[in-house]
């Protein structure tokens, strides 16, 4: 049958669109159930301490409380979560790791009289001494978080430090090949710097929020995850039910990024149900959600070697992240840091050691771009730095380096996909490299992103009697547009109008299994298992209609929204009604595993090239970036309209962890837990120029030859608005973010200052 | 966040009456501009105040306890002092030492110490807390002098 | 905690109420049914949970109930008119202005309002108007040329 695209690399209306803009769509928090009540949470206001006691008496007599929960209420749980290392208590059980942790739930009639009731909770402290600062935490007489560790539930391979002295080491990675020392001795420039990440908060607008009903057939959970089976994993484990009798469903999510990835809110939600057999809903606050996940903040010290005509002799990285009080994802985060942080440059020798450190602070999980931003935004200011020394121009440095198309960018993983002096020839030419002009400077970065995409995915299709299909998925809509790609693939794949094409997703009691959506997987993971379940619906019919017709069913053969048998074309309709007798339906299935196309890791790279046109307010520090250009490397787009829209929206993050965004901690707590102090992007940081450039060569192992978006248009922002300011202001920036404040000082003083000087008041 | 504090003044008064001056703990404790209602417990050993202030848009109101920790005749005083306002959710604690030591023209009193503020208040900042502290530091000599006769 | 009765329009729509002082109107709408005003910020920075009233954009989070009496309210769900989206509406769409959708109502009513009162408004106009509606997925562009193709059409002869 031809397949020449048709419905596929089409910019067609997003299929939530119109629900989306009439206020129709329902998020998990828009949702009730008749007869519920609503959970308030009790925080911890220690970094580190000893719960001697949680006086809940007068809590206990305020009006519509029907039950307070604390840590001695899980004896019948288990009463931990953690999709890597089992040590996320659901509620704090006898100490309290940090400022905001929850404590209690109380449980009342109304949203209203639950936060009354909660205020009335007095919690008895013995303090602990705390360490909020990773450095800090490592030295030998730091406080440690962990004396035991939980248990392992996830044999990444991953190192959980326990030889040599851990202490409050959450996870350690390393990369080597080739001799560094005799490479840094042999090089003609050795560079060194340390370069600073800071702590984010992925502020998706829809806060965390779960309602769970329990039941004589198990547990619903309608909730706000990006990943409804792995919850669903947690939730089992936790109140020792199959699989089968936990239910999470997911509408709409307000949101992601990474930031709901795995288990947050939804255990305790669930555990609240079990314990007063009535539907519980448990909403956050914006400054509840931010003491729930933040990102991991960093420190990386990194040293480059080059000969004199600028090629990379040896690079050495030391990576330290401040993970916070819980193992959560950051074993993964460092393991990406660590394959990231060299660039998708030929490297001869390499060694890079990674640390994730536990922190009395708020737990550190996913969020977008997964260790690679971090650890990007040190190797790429390095290599400019190393251009400036040795005369070389600095794009013309990356030529030299960079990694071409089917060259390995880490020896024994999936060669690299991309073009990538194709794409840094488009991006330079995007910012007017190498003079923008009068005031003006460009900066650029680029990245090479191992996906994390695990390639476990089951997709089913059912042609209905009348011919028309739902595709039934495990991914969730969070805005990148899911289900609307999912519907182009099945209704390329079925010849049929988008019209008659329906999407039923994120329902685990529903739909079938899908391991995660996040990582930029889903258009290439999911989009093949759903591929494979047309084309097995599609078998199917074919067989179907040879019985029907009598005929050798290899003479039957595909057409748009039916078969051909002996030329004549029939329906699917027909096919079905007519093998049924009346009614009737095909279902198709489709599983992806690891196997095949999908057998090297990673699934694809994700390319990050970012491209920016800064100036400055001298006076006040200010910066303005004049244009930001990112270039979508990614295969073959089903959706160009949404993959800019993807583009787009990821650059602005990071053009926000560039500029603005930081989480800071000062003593045991966070000073700007809210969206006044924290400051994200607005309509008024619009670059003036946004250039979303496409990149198509059909090299991904996804549908019709795609790959990932959605992640790499911010993992270089960073680097490249630091390197923009400094050609512009000579000054090497090597923290982020770099506010008015922080330029301003660079300027005067060529430093930024570490601690909170006097003066600063 | 920990803060700590050092300063010191020259008074008229010689070391006796200084002394005698800060032993009056309720007195002393009516320097600090934000402290009222001083109630003895145990005489020289603990009191409870009240503090009252009010910091951006915070309203603070928090009972304290008052432990006098050591003395040292003539010489040093040391005192802890805590509490929390419960509404808006914030600690304070304070552990500061007095000492004085003869001077030519009178006595030379020392105060030092830290202090912590740490809830909702202070996510102001330990800028604006500071400011705050330096504020009460300067108003508390203001008195003492005033008490003692002001020098330089 | 007192109660009184307050009258008001809602979508074109006539109310007579009994209502709690202190009750949000926010919480009011969302507990009608009418959840297209989101709780996000809660200290009306976001715009989220933007409304209309008398065609001004107001934050319901920050609003109390009671204050809308004898005003005119309008949420997202009454923007469409028998089934038919308004052309911002159909800008939206046609403009991939959206991705989660969360922020969406508040902006297509920060947008509509804004097109009310100046219906020709240049990029620097749009982005002024619309700086209290954050969206963190789409990168703002697609909105602004959403804006500025809704105000294109209507200058055209639409309306």
């Amino acid at each position: 049958m031809d397949n020449k695209p048709q419905i596929v690399g089409r910019s067609i209306p997003r299929v939530d669109g119109v629900a989306k803009v009439t206020g129709a769509a329902k998020f998990a928090i828009d949702l009730s159930v008749p007869g519920m009540v609503f959970g308030a949470v009790v925080r911890s206001e220690r970094a580190h301490a000893e719960i001697i006691d949680i006086d809940t008496r007068s809590a206990e007599q305020s009006p519509g409380v029907v039950r307070i929960i604390t840590g001695r209420d899980l004896d019948n749980v288990v009463p931990y979560f953690g999709h890597i290392v089992l040590d996320h208590p659901i509620l704090a059980i006898e100490r309290t790791l940090y400022y905001g942790e929850p404590i209690a739930l109380v449980i009342a009639r109304s949203q209203q009289a639950a936060t009354h009731a909660a205020s009335q909770v007095e919690v008895e402290y013995r303090e602990l001494p705390y360490v909020t600062d990773a450095l800090e935490a490592l030295k030998d007489d730091a406080p440690i978080l962990h004396p035991q560790r939980g248990e392992v539930v996830r044999d990444l391979g991953f190192d959980a430090g326990e030889e040599g002295g851990s202490g409050n080491i959450c996870s350690l990675a390393s990369l080597d090949w080739g001799n560094v020392d005799s490479g840094f001795a042999a090089a003609d420039l050795v560079i060194e710097g340390e370069f600073r990440y800071p702590m984010l908060y992925g502020y998706a607008m829809e806060p965390y929020n779960a309602l769970a009903v329990s039941g004589e057939d198990g547990l619903t959970v309608y909730t706000t995850t990006q990943h409804p089976y792995m919850v669903r994993k947690d939730l089992a484990r936790i109140l020792s039910l199959p699989f089968a009798k936990v239910r999470v469903v997911v509408p709409y999510v307000g949101g992601g990024y990474g930031t709901k990835s795995y288990s947050k809110i939804e255990p305790l939600a669930a555990v609240a149900a079990q314990l007063t057999g009535l539907p519980v809903k448990v909403v956050l606050g914006v400054e509840e959600s931010i003491h729930t996940t933040r990102s991991d903040s960093a420190i990386v010290r990194a040293r480059s070697g080059y000969t004199a005509q600028g090629l990379l002799v040896a690079r050495a990285f030391e990576i330290v992240l401040n993970s916070g009080a819980y193992t959560d994802n950051s074993p993964q985060v460092g393991q990406k840091a660590v394959n990231t942080c060299f660039g998708p440059y030929r490297t001869p020798a390499l060694s890079v050691r990674m640390r994730s450190v536990f922190t009395n602070t708020v737990p550190a999980s996913s969020l977008r771009g997964f260790g690679t931003p971090q650890g990007t935004f040190a190797g790429e200011l390095q290599m400019d730095e190393a251009a400036e020394r040795l005369g070389i121009d600095p794009v013309e440095l990356r030529k030299r380096n960079l990694v071409g198309p089917g060259e390995e960018v880490i020896p024994g993983k999936r060669a690299l996909e991309a073009n990538l002096p194709e794409d840094l020839e488009l991006l330079s030419k995007s910012v007017d490299w190498p003079d923008p002009g009068e005031g003006r400077a460009s900066g650029l970065g680029l990245s090479a992103s191992d996906s994390g995409a695990y390639p476990s995915s089951t997709a089913l299709v059912r042609i209905h009697a009348d011919g028309s299909a739902s595709a039934l998925v495990g991914a969730t809509e969070m805005g990148q547009g899911s289900r609307t790609v999912l519907a182009q693939i099945a209704a390329q794949e079925l010849a049929l109008p988008m019209e008659l094409v329906t999407i039923v997703s994120s329902d685990t009691g529903i739909g079938p299994f899908e391991q995660t959506t996040g990582a930029s997987r889903t258009t290439t993971v999911v989009g093949r298992s759903l591929q494979a379940a047309c084309q097995d619906a599609r078998r199917q019919l074919r067989a179907l209609a040879a019985e029907v017709h009598e005929v050798a069913v290899e003479s039957v053969q595909d057409a748009p929204g039916g078969v051909l048998v002996d030329g004549t074309w029939r329906s699917f309709a027909e096919v079905i009604q007519g093998w049924f007798g009346a009614g009737g339906e095909v279902i198709g299935t489709g599983a992806i595993r690891r196997s095949g196309d999908f057998a090297e890791t990673p699934v694809f790279w994700e390319i990050g090239a970012a491209g920016v046109i800064v100036s400055v307010d001298r006076d006040t520090g200010e910066v303005s970036v004049e244009k930001l250009a990112t270039i979508g490397d990614v295969g073959f787009a089903i959706n160009p309209a949404m993959v800019h829209g993807q583009d787009a929206g990821a650059a602005l993050m990071g053009l926000g962890a560039a500029l603005h965004e930081e989480l800071v901690y000062e003593g045991e707590m966070l000073t700007n837990p809210n969206l006044v102090d924290y400051r994200v992007p607005r309509f008024e940081d619009l670059p003036r120029e946004m250039d979303q450039m496409l990149v198509e060569r059909q090299d991904g192992v996804g549908p019709y030859g795609s790959k990932g978006a959605g992640e790499g248009g911010g993992n270089a922002i960073g680097a490249a608005i630091a390197s923009a300011i400094a050609r512009l202001l000579g000054v090497r920036p090597r923290e982020l973010p770099l506010t008015s404040e922080r330029v301003w000082r660079l300027l005067q003083d060529g430093r930024i200052p570490r601690e909170a000087d006097d003066d600063l008041s | 966040m920990l803060q700590d504090f050092r300063r010191d003044i020259t008074v008229t008064a010689d070391l006796a009456s200084t002394w005698q001056k800060l032993l009056d703990v309720s007195t002393v404790a009516s320097w600090v501009s934000i402290v009222e209602d001083v109630k003895e417990i145990d005489p020289l050993r603990r009191f409870t105040a009240v503090l009252q202030d009010r910091m951006g848009p915070f309203k603070l109101r928090a009972d304290l306890s008052i432990d006098v920790l050591e003395i040292e005749e003539g010489s040093r005083i040391r005192i802890k002092a805590g509490g929390q306002d419960r509404q808006v959710r914030s600690r304070i604690s304070v552990e500061a030492e007095l000492s004085i030591e003869n001077e030519e023209n009178g006595s030379r009193v020392t105060v030092e110490g830290t202090y912590e503020v740490t809830g909702r208040v202070a996510t102001l900042g330990a800028g604006s807390i500071r400011k705050k502290a330096t504020g009460i530091l300067d108003e508390f000599f203001q008195h003492l002098t005033q008490e003692l006769g002001g020098s330089r | 905690m007192s109660a009184r009765k307050i009258s008001f329009v809602l979508n074109r729509r006539p109310q007579e109420t009994e209502i709690d002082d202190s009750v949000l109107l926010l919480d009011f709408l969302r507990d009608r049914g009418l959840t297209g005003a989101k709780p996000s910020c809660e200290m009306e920075v976001c715009g989220s949970c933007t409304i209309l009233i008398d065609g001004l954009p107001f934050s319901a989070c920050t609003t109390l109930a009671v204050e809308v009496e004898g005003r005119t309210v309008e949420t997202i769900e009454g923007v469409a008119r028998n089934g038919e989206l308004h052309p911002i509406q159909e800008a939206f769409v046609e403009r991939f202005a959206m991705q989660c959708g969360f922020c969406t109502p508040g902006m297509v009513l920060t947008a509509k309002a804004l097109l009310e009162s100046n219906p020709d408004p240049s990029r620097d106009d749009i982005l002024h108007w619309m700086e209290g509606n954050i969206c963190r997925c789409t990168g703002y562009e697609s909105i602004v040329e959403a804006i500025l193709s809704a105000a294109a059409k209507a200058g055209t002869g639409d309306g």
